[in-house]
């Protein structure tokens, strides 16, 4: 299933897309696309007005890491792994859903 | 169900719309950027500056001027009955040229009235003062009495003013003349007993310290007997700190009565019958530790809901009030107990469509 273009989705960007009735975003990070779901999982924003950095940490911002923050309260996501970076509490599952794409010929495909 | 959200931010874009509210020589002195507004003491750390990060003003800012936006966001995102507007300006946070705190006051009702509360019958609209100068503070709630949809006062929590002190009776009595609510709302200058701390994140927790001790010293203080027609709102507070500030209270009250006979009620009664905590911003509580704190204090009539649009730390209708708590009490939290303290028949409009 074709997602979008490849040029449109870009290194430090966010791109609301659709896969099937799921709507998700997409990002790109060391040339790599990553999907994940675009409502967040606490109280439901939209993750793409969120923003994207490195991870902070006490000696500064390891940008290898890369976190979706959400443009509501500020939690913080590892799109690797959707993981949020702080335990969630343990009543309430605070994982981002991922999903599998890949790129050919120019586009951003997902399993259908 | 109807859904009333006591406290959302209205604003405007700079300053300088209120200099056509203004009278001379204060309008000269906005107008020609003699003021830069209030200093803010500290960085935000959220991804959208202090608001959503999706709340965005036409012109690129973050001010929350655009009455659309907000229907668009608030009103009818979430099919709201009433949202009860508790300002994003409170002249209390200047020290000092009292004339000008009290002019900017006026002139800040007079603009909500004219570009808020005008475009929207579910508006309901908070009287703002400037609390410095009682007198002038209970002559600005006379004024702004008359206007059908002004149903509360708002006051100020700033870091050097504690409203149960007898000098501000006079805002007391000119909500208790007009039958107004009277809300408590912190300002970026609230402060815990020692200050903001060092870290946005200490200030932001240390918030509801900040109100609490507005609720011991207005019942230590003998408002709430002076008053009894008088209703209290907390905003932004949160809400888990009121059972030991109760148990606190009547402990207090039943080892040191005599200091304070003209308390007649225990703490707690008054609290109950009288006091109510809006729930932003939830703190991630389980449902059921939401039962354990509302059983503590012994009542379910005490929490109303509130989004704190458009802040970051905004609470979503749907999510941030577990749908596992029951129906009844669900629908106390997110309309009843705010319709009985604000007096509204609810609501015509919505009961005539149902």
């Amino acid at each position: 299933m074709i997602i979008c273009t490849s040029d449109a989705v870009r290194e430090g960007a966010l791109t609301p897309a659709s896969i099937g009735r799921a709507a998700v975003v997409l990002t790109r990070h060391k040339g790599v696309v990553h999907a994940v779901a675009a409502r967040c999982p606490h109280q439901g924003a939209d993750l793409a007005a969120g923003c994207l950095t490195g991870f902070v940490d006490t000696d500064g911002v390891d940008a290898d890491r890369l976190i979706l923050r959400c443009p509501w309260h500020g939690f913080e996501f590892e799109v690797a792994s959707g993981d949020p970076t702080v335990a969630a509490p343990e009543h309430h599952r605070l994982r981002l859903r991922r999903y599998a794409v890949r790129e050919e010929n120019g586009h951003v495909l997902a399993d259908a | 169900m109807p859904l009333i959200d006591t406290d959302i931010h209205e604003g405007f874009g700079s300053l300088k719309d209120l200099v056509p509210y203004l009278p001379q020589p204060w309008s000269d002195w906005i107008a020609a950027g003699a003021w830069r507004g209030f200093a803010q003491p500290f960085c935000y750390t959220s991804p959208g500056n202090g608001n959503r990060a999706d709340v965005l003003a036409d012109d690129g800012s973050p001010s929350v001027s655009s009455y659309e936006m907000m229907r668009e966001q608030v009103l009818d995102r979430y099919d709201m009955t009433h949202g009860v507007l508790t300002g994003y300006f409170y002249p209390t946070m200047l020290k000092m040229q009292y004339d000008l705190g009290t002019a900017l006051a006026a002139a800040y009702n007079d603009y909500v009235i004219e570009h808020w509360l005008a475009k929207d019958p579910r508006f309901i609209g908070s009287i703002q003062i400037f609390a410095r100068d009682p007198a002038a503070a209970a002559r600005e709630i006379d004024r702004m009495a008359a206007h059908p949809q002004m149903r509360q006062v708002l006051v100020p929590v700033v870091d050097d003013i504690a409203y149960g002190d007898p000098v501000y009776r006079p805002i007391f009595e000119a909500a208790n003349r007009h039958d107004l609510r009277v809300a408590f709302h912190h300002t970026t200058h609230a402060s815990g007993p020692y200050g903001m701390g060092l870290t946005y994140m200490e200030r932001h927790t240390l918030i509801p310290v900040s109100l609490m001790p507005q609720v011991i010293g207005l019942i230590c203080n003998g408002v709430f007997d002076a008053f009894p027609r008088l209703r209290f709102l907390i905003l932004e507070g949160g809400f888990s700190w009121l059972p030991h500030t109760m148990w606190r209270l009547d402990r207090e009250y039943r080892q040191g009565r005599i200091e304070v006979p003209w308390i007649k009620k225990l703490p707690s009664q008054h609290i109950r019958e009288r006091l109510r905590l809006s729930t932003q911003p939830t703190e991630d509580i389980s449902p059921a530790q939401w039962g354990s704190v509302i059983d503590l204090m012994g009542t379910d009539e005490i929490l109303v809901f509130s989004t704190d649009y458009p802040h970051f730390d905004f609470d979503d209708p749907d999510q941030a009030i577990p749908r596992q708590l029951p129906d009844d009490l669900r629908e106390k939290i997110l309309w009843k107990n705010a319709a009985a303290f604000y007096g509204l028949d609810l609501p015509p409009a919505r009961m005539a469509a149902e």
